[in-house]
């Protein structure tokens, strides 16, 4: 019974919670988002200081969601506008189907309906994806702040400014018009990268991954390429991408809390349920004709997870599909990015060649390092290695910049 | 067997502001608890008591009189209470000490009240007469 205890709680507290705020804000409309979040969280709390006493009921998701649904209405009759609101808010079925995987967890329509509310071009990026981390996803402020780096208070601010930023531009919480469709679709894939990115590489901090973030961004991308409404193939290549990266999630640090390059993570340790659910999107991304970032990155991850080593691996092919990406994508990332595969198919000096100017970015020095230390000129090479560690933003990349110094 | 009643006696708003993951992991354990005592048929009831609406009747010159419960600045509050049975004394203390209501706050205490057995009194009465 305790392991049940425990998922059962966990899950209530995340999904459940999730799902019902996206069903009330949906009822409420964008200015009310907040309240349903007050409502969930006021439910959720009595929830769980009485079913010690009781026990929990046959169907607590239902139990649930009347008492957030009652709670909603006294904050509205505060308002003063509940009574016209009330009869709207009856009908709030609660989904019947418990939660399997976290991978798997079906988007209901009104968290789909939210997380497009919540990702709209009017937010800038990083506002959209701590807006979808809280309201869709449902973590909490501390966790966001924790995995965001930033100070709890930053969050909330954040979050308030979001909300009214939504209410002024009076987004409706619903999927977008089928004209808006593809560009609100966009705009949503864009967050779900960024969300997904901060967990798989973080910013600065102690730890190098959030795992939680990346789940959560592989859950919302593979969902939205299932959803009739959205289902694309930029959705689905967007899904593959997700799905083959999170894959090598496992190995991403050593157990010694050191980052481990690719060549040296251990291939038999990467997730095969992953690798074969992102194949399966990458091949439904095939449909369509059109060619995006989303298929060129998902190409260049499937390359990656399906060579028997990094020393295997077909970096000629990487090159040229990062070619292809640069055309459509400038960053000095990419630029970064194509130059290692460009060094890994034609060796160090066309990779040293092809390397941007690297000022502040620790990967760009590192790898600079690596292609001077192959070419012999450990002096050179050193110097830069110096400079990354100087500039690694976490501490397991600090770590591994240190073990080459030693070398 | 005996039954005892568990008064789990706090402070009101002590620990109001407990972060979120501390609180579903104390939840988890409460409720881990109860679900123990509930499937060895231990559990009789309980219920957990609302904060507010307290109010207090007594009789003054003859008439009872309503005023507001102690709740204000009260330093000891009931927040809830089980029901249990068990064999005697010495068994309601061991299963009280793993109650988590008494790790969630400093300043908790759960007070144990043995439950007048009147079914055995009212049995030995009839089998005196």
């Amino acid at each position: 019974m305790g392991i049940e205890v425990h998922r059962l709680v966990d899950s209530l507290a995340r999904d459940s919670a999730s799902r019902l705020v996206a069903a009330l804000a949906r009822r409420l409309g964008t200015g009310r988002i907040a309240v349903a979040e007050d409502a969930v969280q006021h439910a959720l709390l009595q929830a769980l200081s009485n079913w010690p006493f009781k026990g929990v009921p046959a169907r607590p998701e239902a139990w649930l969601a009347v008492v957030a649904k009652n709670r909603a209405l006294d904050l509205l009759r505060a308002e003063a506008r509940g009574a016209v609101l009330a009869d709207e808010l009856l009908p709030l079925a609660a989904p019947s189907v418990e939660s399997q995987g976290r991978f798997d967890r079906e988007l209901n329509d009104d968290e789909l309906a939210l997380l497009f509310a919540v990702c709209h071009p009017a937010l800038s990026p990083e506002m959209r994806v701590t807006f979808a981390l809280k309201t869709v996803c449902g973590l909490t402020v501390a966790q966001i702040a924790n995995g965001l780096l930033s100070e709890p208070s930053a969050i909330a601010q954040r979050l308030v400014r979001a909300r009214r930023q939504l209410e002024a531009s009076n987004v409706a919480i619903a999927a977008p018009p089928p004209d808006h469709l593809a560009d609100r679709a966009e705009s949503v894939r864009t967050a779900l990268y960024l969300m997904f990115n901060e967990g798989y590489s973080a910013s600065s901090g102690e730890a190098l991954v959030q795992p939680e973030f990346c789940v959560e961004a592989v859950r919302l991308a593979r969902a939205l390429a299932r959803h009739p409404t959205t289902a694309s193939p930029e959705s689905d290549a967007l899904a593959a991408l997700l799905a083959l990266t999170a894959a090598r999630l496992p190995t991403r640090v050593g157990l010694d809390g050191v980052a481990q390059l690719l060549e040296d993570q251990p291939r038999e340790r990467w997730d095969r349920s992953l690798i074969a659910l992102g194949l399966g999107h990458l091949e439904r991304s095939a449909r369509g004709d059109e060619l995006t970032v989303w298929h060129l990155r998902a190409e260049i991850a499937a390359i990656h997870v399906t060579a028997p080593s990094a020393a295997a691996t077909d970096w000629r092919r990487i090159a040229a599909i990062y070619d292809e990406l640069s055309e459509l994508d400038g960053s000095p990332v990419v630029a970064l990015a194509r130059a290692v595969a460009v060094g890994r198919a034609e060796g160090p000096a066309a990779g040293l060649a092809a390397l941007p100017v690297t000022d502040g970015n620790p990967y760009g020095e590192a790898a600079r390092g690596v292609f001077l230390t192959e070419l012999g000129r450990r002096e050179e090479a050193r110097h830069h290695f110096e400079t990354a560690t100087a500039l690694a933003r976490t501490e397991p990349e600090r770590r591994l910049m240190e073990r080459r110094l030693r070398i | 067997m005996p039954q005892y009643m568990l008064l789990l006696h706090m402070v009101p708003n002590y620990n109001i502001d407990l972060p979120r993951e501390k609180m579903l992991e104390m939840t988890k354990r409460y409720m881990a608890w109860s679900d123990a005592l509930r499937q060895k048929g231990r559990l009789v009831g309980g219920e957990k008591l609302a904060a507010g609406g307290v109010r207090h009747i007594r009789v003054k010159d003859g008439k009872p009189v309503a005023s507001d419960g102690p709740y204000a600045e009260a330093k000891d509050v009931i927040g809830g209470y089980f029901v249990i049975e068990a064999r005697d004394g010495a068994e309601v203390e061991a299963i009280v000490q793993d109650c988590p209501h008494l790790a969630l706050a400093p300043t908790n205490w759960i007070e144990i009240r043995p439950v007048d057995d009147m079914a055995a009194v009212r049995k030995a009465a009839a089998a005196a007469s």
